[in-house]
């Protein structure tokens, strides 16, 4: 949408392109960019916004030849221009050899930057000379156009494989009889709708008679709304309505919470600011106009008196505050200003730290950052009073749960409402709140008109859910030996207004401290969770949630502890470890296997400690500053917390259609990790037909049953569950049916890639005669008589067994059931002068079961490392005293780019879980869980001739340099002394 | 406010921080030249030649490599495709690309406007934060010194990510025999920085960093506030910077 003001604006200029062979002309505005020009006159899908800031790159599009961000061009500019874009590729329909390889190594998960990064690629591919693609150049080539999914380096794998010099990562040819379709790297389904830009994101969707909507921001962090001058605005032609807090509260109440548990305070405020606004950029009013120019314009011209109130930006004073202080408390009523003050006790803690040979007391602060999915967030929402029917397109992550809460914060009934998410654009947990996707709903409700709003990048950063911004005190007590005796593990988070109501971040500060221990044997255990509000932005749930600051809580003991010690740092969490698995944790929830332990011996042997200190010698000898870090951690997968969005259970429906075709339609939607690939594969095993048989539908309330959704890495235990459930219910139908036909005994029929035999006879029949059979030819009457059911239709249902909502008599359940464990190690390089950290190596064993499709896995771990490498290095939303926000744009903020692509070596290793059927545990956060930590262990390794602690990220050279500084000044001192 | 590549100008139009009457596109004016000419009497940059053009434009390499290098760094090869190194000068962020690069090699800037041409040294042309000189005028074209006259040049950077927005930056050129350092990233605008240049250009002594930090300390500082970093920490990256440049160039006097 463009936003470029001026006072000419209505004069508009006719201009004429060739686009991708086609002439496109239109009417355009001087300052209308040529993205737009291209997805709404040329009516393209392909070309993306993701920043409109020049950023992202994700409209990057071709223009007589040469490669351009098309949010960095006006239209009129490229008047009689040749454009081609991404649409144009597969030109005679067959995608290309860089699209098919794009598709066999991988190289994209939600899609949303494919569309750029292909132009991007396939202009390196032309440009290229005769000698081979370096990695340099292909990242010259690609560093313009950013991924938050991949990680990149199977990008930069897929255009060696285009050129024609390395091998696809997906497995080729057919499955063979007798072979299991899961465990193979079955290249995606959804790609090939989102390699040819046509996948549907909810902006690709328009309705007649829709408005745009513009928000509003605030421009304080806290004040009292004294005045909102609107007629400026109203008055612009084309606006058709301005909305303030007085408006939408005549058809919204409170935000539904998406948390409403353990005693958590909410705040029962409306989606947008009524009387006093609690942060910077949240909403003031909304603008409803023609297209989003006049929106953007209109919006402008909305006057807003504030009168300021004290604004909290420090969570430490904000802790502290009680009713003595009512002005410094964001919601007085309720008395503090702590969303939940979460402690904990077992053992003999203050004895053990007593009477400890040693205590380690470390701190540890993460500045704040967020998910920052390519995709914003968006809504187009059209309420219907005459059929009372509400159908609401989103990019959320939980299509059900946003049906309930909107049913429950517009009271109307949950019948009326249909939400549909179709592809969406990367998510990370930043999409699993809600709270300005109630806005276009509050409008249309209102206006009777469909409203469309898609959130700016800009916005995103300013309001959208932010997440880390901890600070973490970690106290161990040890005995000589390195045995830790007794553990003490405070963390605060700052989580902004809100962590439980809007938004679902409030389990990260308390999953930092219940699984403070990590994997180790420590029975006195004490820990507080805090979570203090400030005037910024809500805390959503980002990758790792939590479980990030629980394995710094227990590794920076680990390491110091055996520095200080003189142990060895293998040796100590060695001396650590449990003596044996299952270990019921202090805090109570139980690591069923040994994996995470013996990922780290299997991974402590590969990455060759010997050679490593040698390095590190020799580099030392040269002025170098080299060092390394291995640790051990466990991702607790499948959140089930009682009374939250994060349910315990999931659904699947499975029906097998007369064509011999099979729809899965699953709970789970689509960020991008390829569930319509993998449950086709897992599907296609249990009912015994071919996987591209198998469609995988998803997002659309009112097409399965409830489903909860896509969070904390459940999809390969819930929704295969569910879809195992149903499956088991169906195959007997279908053997059934295929014994008459194969008029044979049902024990004697067998099935395999759609097709049944008896070996008696050696008959076959196919999945699509067996089910015609069923539905029409003679029908179910006779091919079912005396089956369970005559439908070849079924709903599955998965609870985890190992999910325990019974809490014992301290409050200890277990709301994670799995506990996937791995481990990881880090080589880095520091550079004494500049402070730049170079990372020089990862390497990274897991243990999730059995593993669904390798090539998936593997690209969400190299996806979560990458992100949480962005996080421990650069990425940071940085406020100042007022409460307004430094960080403005995405090169700001700090996103990874691929020069940062960190060469990262993965491994598996599957102890098959107990308690799934396929043997699979979660899978999808490793990366974000020891990336920090392995990144600032292995530092203070390289620096440890200079003493060097890190206490806080991200690793900014400035930061660094500074340690390093203060270590000399301070060992000068010593020195001269 | 003029449009030639727009790479900059877009995004800081969209995000409202100007907000000017009129944008007067200029790309189709034939008298501005996309072209570049290499002779011994000057080497002469057109207002339209992108910076890819530039890059790679024949014999650059070999003369000005110092054009070649800020080019390369540059941001990423859309922009490079579309932006200019005029605009890139223009526009006269303290930490762009080619403010630097031109300072170093002791650009003339020539310009038209209402008034008549002019010619403007380089030394004279920044006048702040993205600010300029030029007052209702159109640049025809920058020259620098022919290629009898320019010896040792280089541009080095270092930001967060390789073609980030970069923290600091460094041209260094040798122009009729002295060097001259032209330093980003400090100031509301790019500076030159003799002194360094004096440390740099003495190769009895060897330039370390502490001898650069001498020189760079002597002389006054307008910090641009960018949020990476104190002014001692630029300064010490600068001096980092000027130490691998050193080397550089007394390999290349050796
Ligand atoms: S939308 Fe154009 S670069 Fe991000
Ligand atoms: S696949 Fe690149 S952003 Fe999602």
């Amino acid at each position: 949408m463009t936003n470029i003001s001026g006072t000419n604006n209505s004069d508009l200029i006719a201009v004429q392109m060739e686009v991708n062979g086609k002439t496109v002309s239109g009417n355009v505005e001087g300052r209308t960019l040529l993205v737009d020009f291209l997805r709404k006159d040329a009516n393209l899908r392909g070309p993306r916004i993701g920043c409109e800031e020049g950023a992202c790159g994700a409209c990057t599009v071709d223009v007589g030849g040469q490669l351009t961000k098309s949010c960095l061009r006006l239209a009129v500019e490229c008047d009689g221009a040749t454009v081609r874009t991404v649409e144009a590729l597969a030109e005679n329909g067959e995608l290309t050899t860089l699209q098919r390889a794009f598709r066999d190594c991988h190289a994209l998960q939600c899609g949303f930057c494919t569309s750029g990064m292909l132009m991007s690629a396939e202009a390196l591919l032309r440009d290229r000379g005769p000698e081979p693609l370096t990695d340099k150049q292909i990242k010259l080539g690609l560093g313009g156009n950013y991924c938050r999914c991949t990680g990149y380096s199977n990008i930069i794998r897929a255009i060696k494989v285009a050129a024609g010099e390395a091998e696809p990562l997906a497995d080729a040819g057919d499955v063979l009889a007798g072979e299991s379709h899961v465990g193979r790297s079955t290249s995606r389904k959804e790609d090939d709708r989102l390699l040819r830009g046509n996948a549907n994101y909810v902006d690709n969707f328009t309705m007649p008679g829709m408005l745009h909507m513009t928000i509003v921001p605030s421009t304080q962090a806290h004040a009292r709304i004294l005045n909102i001058d609107v007629t400026q605005a109203k008055s612009m032609p084309g606006v058709a309505a301005v909305l303030t807090g007085a408006d939408i509260a005549k058809v919204c109440g409170p935000m539904s919470p998406t948390m409403d548990a353990f005693g958590f305070k909410l705040p029962r405020r409306m989606p947008i600011a009524d009387e006093k606004t609690i942060f910077f950029g949240e909403p003031v009013a909304l603008v409803l106009a023609e297209t989003p120019e006049i929106a953007e314009d209109a919006a402008a011209r909305v006057f807003v008196d504030y009168d300021p109130l004290p604004v909290i930006t420090d969570p430490e004073t904000s802790a502290t505050r009680t009713s003595d202080e009512p002005e410094f408390l964001l919601y007085p009523e309720w008395g503090d200003n702590l969303q939940t003050h979460y402690p904990f006790t077992i053992g003999e803690v203050d004895e053990s730290f007593e009477t400890a040979h040693l205590v380690m007391d470390e701190v540890f602060s993460s500045q704040r950052y967020s998910a920052q999915p390519m995709e914003t967030r968006g809504v187009l929402a059209s309420w219907d009073s005459d059929q009372h029917s509400l159908i609401v397109r989103a990019s959320v992550q939980i299509p059900h749960q946003f049906r309930m809460f909107i049913s429950k914060t517009f009271g109307i009934p949950e019948t009326d409402i249909q939400v549909l998410t179709g592809d969406i654009g990367g998510g990370f947990g930043g999409k699993l709140g809600v709270d300005a996707e109630y806005l276009p709903v509050a409008a249309t409700r209102i206006l009777g008109r469909p409203v469309k709003w898609i959130e700016p990048r800009s916005s995103w950063t300013r309001a959208g859910p932010h997440a880390r911004d901890f600070r973490l005190r970690t106290r161990g007590a040890f005995d000589a030996d390195g045995k830790l005796l007794a553990m003490d593990v405070h963390v605060l988070s700052d989580i902004g207004c809100d962590g439980a109501e809007r938004a679902g971040g409030l389990g990260m500060p308390i999953n930092g401290s219940v699984y403070g221990s990590s994997i180790y044997d420590v029975s006195n255990y004490r820990m507080l969770a805090q979570a203090a509000v400030t005037n910024k932005p809500p805390y959503g749930a980002y990758r790792g949630y939590g479980k990030d600051i629980a394995n710094l809580a227990s590794e920076l003991l680990m390491e110091r502890a055996a520095e200080k010690l003189g142990i060895n740092r293998v040796d100590i969490r060695e001396r650590n470890f449990p003596e044996s698995f299952p270990y019921r944790i202090a805090t109570g929830p139980t690591i069923e296997d040994s994996s995470s332990r013996d990922c780290y011996r299997k991974l402590v042997d590969k990455i060759d400690i010997p050679s490593l200190e040698q390095e590190k010698a020799v580099a030392q000898a040269n002025g170098k500053y080299i060092g390394y870090s291995i640790v051990p951690y466990i991702e607790p997968a499948g959140a089930a917390f009682p009374g939250t969005m994060f349910q315990s259970y999931e659904s699947a429906s499975v029906r097998v259609n007369s064509d011999g075709t099979v729809r899965v339609f699953t709970g789970m939607t689509s960020l991008g990790q390829g569930i319509e690939t993998v449950y086709a594969q897992v599907a296609a095993d249990l009912l015994g037909c071919r996987p591209d048989q198998v469609r995988v539908k998803f997002g659309d309330t009112n097409e399965g049953p409830f489903g909860s959704g896509t969070y904390s890495s459940r999809g390969a235990m819930y929704a295969v569950g569910a879809i195992e459930a149903a499956a088991a219910k169906i195959l007997p139908r279908m053997k059934l049916a295929a014994s008459r036909i194969l008029k044979c005994d049902i024990g004697d029929v067998s099935v395999e890639n759609g097709v049944f035999t008896t070996p008696s006879t050696n008959e076959t029949c196919t999945y699509e005669e067996v089910a015609y059979s069923v539905y029409f030819q003679p029908g179910s009457g006779i091919m079912l008589e005396g089956a369970d059911s005559s439908l070849l239709e079924e709903i599955g249902t998965y609870l985890h067994p190992d999910v325990s909502w019974e809490f014992d008599e301290l409050g200890r359940g277990q709301l994670y059931p799995a506990n996937p464990g791995g481990a990881q190690a880090a080589k880095v390089e520091v550079n004494i002068k500049t402070g730049r950290v170079k990372i020089l190596k990862l390497w990274l064993i897991s243990d999730h079961g059995t593993v669904l499709n390798p090539m998936l896995l593997d690209g969400q771990i190299m996806g979560s490392v990458m992100q949480q490498l962005g996080g421990t290095m650069f990425e940071e939303i940085a406020y100042d005293n007022a409460g307004k926000p430094h960080t403005k744009t995405m090169k700001d903020y700090g996103m990874p780019s691929i020069w940062s692509t960190p060469d990262l070596e993965i491994e598996h290793m599957q102890t098959r879980s107990k308690a799934t059927a396929t043997g699979a545990k979660g899978a999808g956060e490793d990366g974000s869980i020891a990336t920090t930590t392995t990144i600032v262990l292995a530092v203070e390794d390289a620096l440890r001739p200079l003493g060097v602690k890190i206490s806080s990220s991200p690793l900014t050279p400035a930061r660094v340099l500074d340690l390093i500084n203060r270590a000399q000044g301070e060992s000068k001192l010593e020195n001269n002394k | 406010m003029v449009l030639n590549g727009g790479q900059a100008i877009i995004p800081t139009l969209r995000m409202r921080v100007v907000n000017p009457l009129a944008l007067v596109d200029i790309k189709g004016i034939p008298e501005l030249s996309s072209t570049v000419e290499v002779a011994d009497t000057g080497i002469r940059v057109g207002p339209r030649v992108t910076i890819d053009r530039l890059m790679n434009w024949p014999g650059i390499a070999e003369v000005a490599p110092v054009l070649r290098e800020a080019g390369a760094a540059l941001a990423d090869a859309q922009i490079r495709a579309q932006g200019t190194a005029v605009g890139s000068l223009c526009w006269a962020d303290p930490r762009a690309n080619y403010p630097v690069a031109f300072l170093a090699l002791k650009a003339v800037v020539s310009a038209v406007g209402s008034k008549g041409r002019r010619d403007i040294e380089i030394d004279d042309f920044f006048a702040g934060y993205r600010a300029n000189v030029l007052q209702d005028e159109l640049v025809m074209s920058v020259t620098c010194p022919g290629t009898t006259r320019l010896g040792f040049s280089t541009y080095r950077e270092f930001s967060r990510q390789i073609n980030d927005v970069c923290i600091v930056n460094i041209a260094v050129s040798e122009v009729d025999g002295e060097l001259r350092v032209a330093v980003g990233g400090l100031d509301k605008r790019p500076q030159l920085v003799p002194s360094a240049a004096g440390v740099m250009a003495n190769l009895e002594e060897p330039a370390t960093s502490e001898a650069f930090m001498a020189a760079l300390s002597t002389r006054p500082v307008a910090p641009i506030e960018d949020g990476q970093g104190s002014p001692e920490f630029k300064l010490a990256l600068i001096a980092e910077l000027l130490v691998e440049i050193a080397a550089e160039y007394r390999e290349a006097k050796a």
